[in-house]
């Protein structure tokens, strides 16, 4: 009977002193709060790992395993060097006090729930859905953003928010990345192993996102759904191969300068989303659903929905014709360009892929 | 009975104590500061001491296999470690599940940090501290300067079925990871909330 006394004594002088503090908010300071995503922005940020076989600690490995060759021999994939810093490492060879900040205050990494109605105007594979969506600092306004692939800007010069080092002398280290591997590919036979190189220098990845949605009964594919932007921009794209230790007796580098890669994967606004699931024998299966046909359910009509065997508008229902023309006017498209292609000091010039569609895309892995 | 006098005394003694608990007024409460933040450090380890293996062990040879206990590196372990089946179909769908099958070693950190921390004007940002940023607080998470892998490795994997033993069970090996060694890691991660969903 003690014991409950006691308890219930030093349950309410609890309540009571905690209770004290809490108090109602009014309408005003509730209207300030609103229901957010998590943004995120690495600041100060540096990562290395270094195999043994490229100075770094005794013992030190890091492999891809999986792999064999054609005699069925395992292939190792060593990783001999992976970094992730500030520009100006010198292809990752001078990292101490070279930091980066990814993502900024005012345009962070986001991962957030999307209303798939309020994408793409309400229609497309995503209506009624909630989109899970996970993205890089977006792209501006030309007047608020950052040549994407120079070293050095200024405010004004282009549409990526990742400011490149110093932009407009503001002595920042920025928020472009260098980036690299060395890698050794070792085989059961060791007088074939081969060192493999790659560099991007002041790199970002602004406007890349994934979004990530599930699928209802009255769908084709039952996979869970996705749209992918990957956009990387680097200043420079370096490859070279050298002795397995990474950097002595190097050949002729293939650079790739002012490199732009706008990957689009899926088009949900016309149906088209990205899915990738596994068959039910274990294999991989990648697939970017199909565009409709004309007729199909999905497509816009006016009545039959039929194209006219000429092409034309005329003769055609011109609603579903105009759906077509928008998909191939602002469907979703991939871009690669490069400004120079050099070997060694010999210049190839300019190269660029434009404007490239996804129309239907199946993969599936077999076997061998 | 004197036992429970005993404990009666003991309790009265206790209740006295909270007497000297007192609430704290405005100005009592605005002298206390807290130490701000945590610092973690961990491991996880997958069958560090070995576990239950069934595999190639068939004592009399007609079929039935046998449970041994051994670590991973034994040598009628063909299949060892933590194995991660999700299925991301629904029933109707194909039916196959992506693996992160025979995960195993160690991994650890030291010097995590998790603080709440006011941007404020000498922050440097870029400018960005006194644009959005000014008078934000953020969750800032310390990031461990080195995080240490100790014969770390799994399979990225496909499969038919969630179970190796399973009826019908066949499996695609992707590639898999081994690592043994220290990444080295600086600098902080901010979270703090954005967006209007």
């Amino acid at each position: 009977m003690l014991q409950r006394i006691f308890l219930t004594t030093a349950l309410f002088s609890a309540f009571s002193m905690s209770q004290a503090e809490l108090a109602d908010l009014t309408e005003s300071e509730l209207s300030d709060v609103s229901g957010e995503g998590i943004a995120l922005v690495f600041e100060d940020f540096q990562i290395e790992m270094k195999g043994e076989v490229m100075g770094g600690d005794t013992g030190n490995y890091f492999k891809i395993t999986g792999i064999k060759d054609s005699s069925a021999n395992d292939v190792s994939v060593s990783i001999g060097q992976y970094y992730l810093s500030g520009t100006g490492s010198n292809l990752g060879t001078a990292l101490d006090g070279k930091l980066v900040n990814l993502g900024r205050l005012n345009n962070p990494i986001t991962i957030d729930v999307l209303d798939g109605n309020s994408l793409s105007g309400g229609t497309g594979s995503w209506t009624d859905k909630s989109v899970l969506a996970i993205a890089m600092p977006t792209q501006v306004a030309a007047a608020n953003g950052y040549d994407c692939t120079a070293a050095s800007s200024n405010v004004g010069s282009g549409t990526c928010s990742s400011r490149p080092d110093n932009a407009d002398g503001n002595g920042f280290h920025g928020e472009r990345f260098d980036m690299g591997y060395r890698i050794n590919r070792e085989f059961t036979d060791s007088t074939k192993d081969v060192n493999l190189n790659f560099h991007a220098q002041s790199a970002n990845m602004d406007g890349s996102y994934l979004r990530l949605w599930g699928s209802d009964s009255s769908d084709s594919s039952q996979a869970m759904k996705m749209e992918i932007q990957m956009n990387f921009y680097a200043n420079k794209l370096v490859f070279d191969s050298c002795e397995l230790n990474g950097v002595t007796a190097c050949g002729e580098q293939v650079g790739f300068e002012n490199f732009s890669m706008e990957l689009a994967l899926g088009d949900a606004k016309y149906y088209q989303p990205m899915t990738i699931d596994v068959t039910d024998t274990g294999f991989l299966h990648i697939m970017v659903q199909p565009l409709p046909a004309p007729g199909d359910a999905r497509v816009p009509k006016a009545s039959t929905g039929t194209i006219a065997a000429d092409g034309l508008e005329a003769g055609s229902d011109g609603t579903s014709w105009n759906w077509y023309k928008d998909y191939y006017t602002n469907g979703r498209k991939t871009n690669i360009s490069v400004s120079n292609l050099t070997v060694g000091s010999e210049s190839f010039g300019s190269s660029s892929l434009q404007g490239l569609q996804i129309q239907y895309l199946e993969v599936t892995s077999h076997e061998i | 009975m004197k036992f429970k006098y005993c404990v009666l005394v003991i309790m009265l003694s206790l209740v006295a104590q909270l007497h000297a608990l007192e609430l704290m007024n405005d100005e009592g409460l605005e002298k206390v500061t807290g130490q701000n933040g945590v610092s973690l450090s961990g491991e996880l380890s997958f069958n560090e001491d070995g576990g239950p293996l069934t595999d190639t062990i068939d004592p009399d040879g007609v079929g039935s296999l046998t449970s041994t206990w051994g670590a991973c590196s034994d040598a009628q372990a063909s299949r060892c470690g933590a194995r991660l089946s999700v299925k991301l179909n629904k029933d109707t769908g194909s039916q196959g599940w992506y693996v992160l099958d025979e995960m195993k070693g160690k991994i650890s950190f030291e010097g995590l940090t998790i603080k709440s921390r006011e941007i404020t004007a000498t922050d440097t940002f870029g400018g960005d501290e006194n644009d959005i940023g000014s008078g934000m607080t953020v969750l800032e998470i310390g990031l461990p300067d080195k995080i240490k892998y100790e014969n770390f490795s799994y399979n990225v994997a496909t499969s038919s079925t969630a179970r190796p033993t399973d009826v019908g069970f066949t499996q695609q090996v992707r590639y898999g990871v081994d690592f043994n060694g220290s990444v080295n890691m600086q600098g902080n991660m901010l979270v703090f909330p954005t967006g209007n969903p």
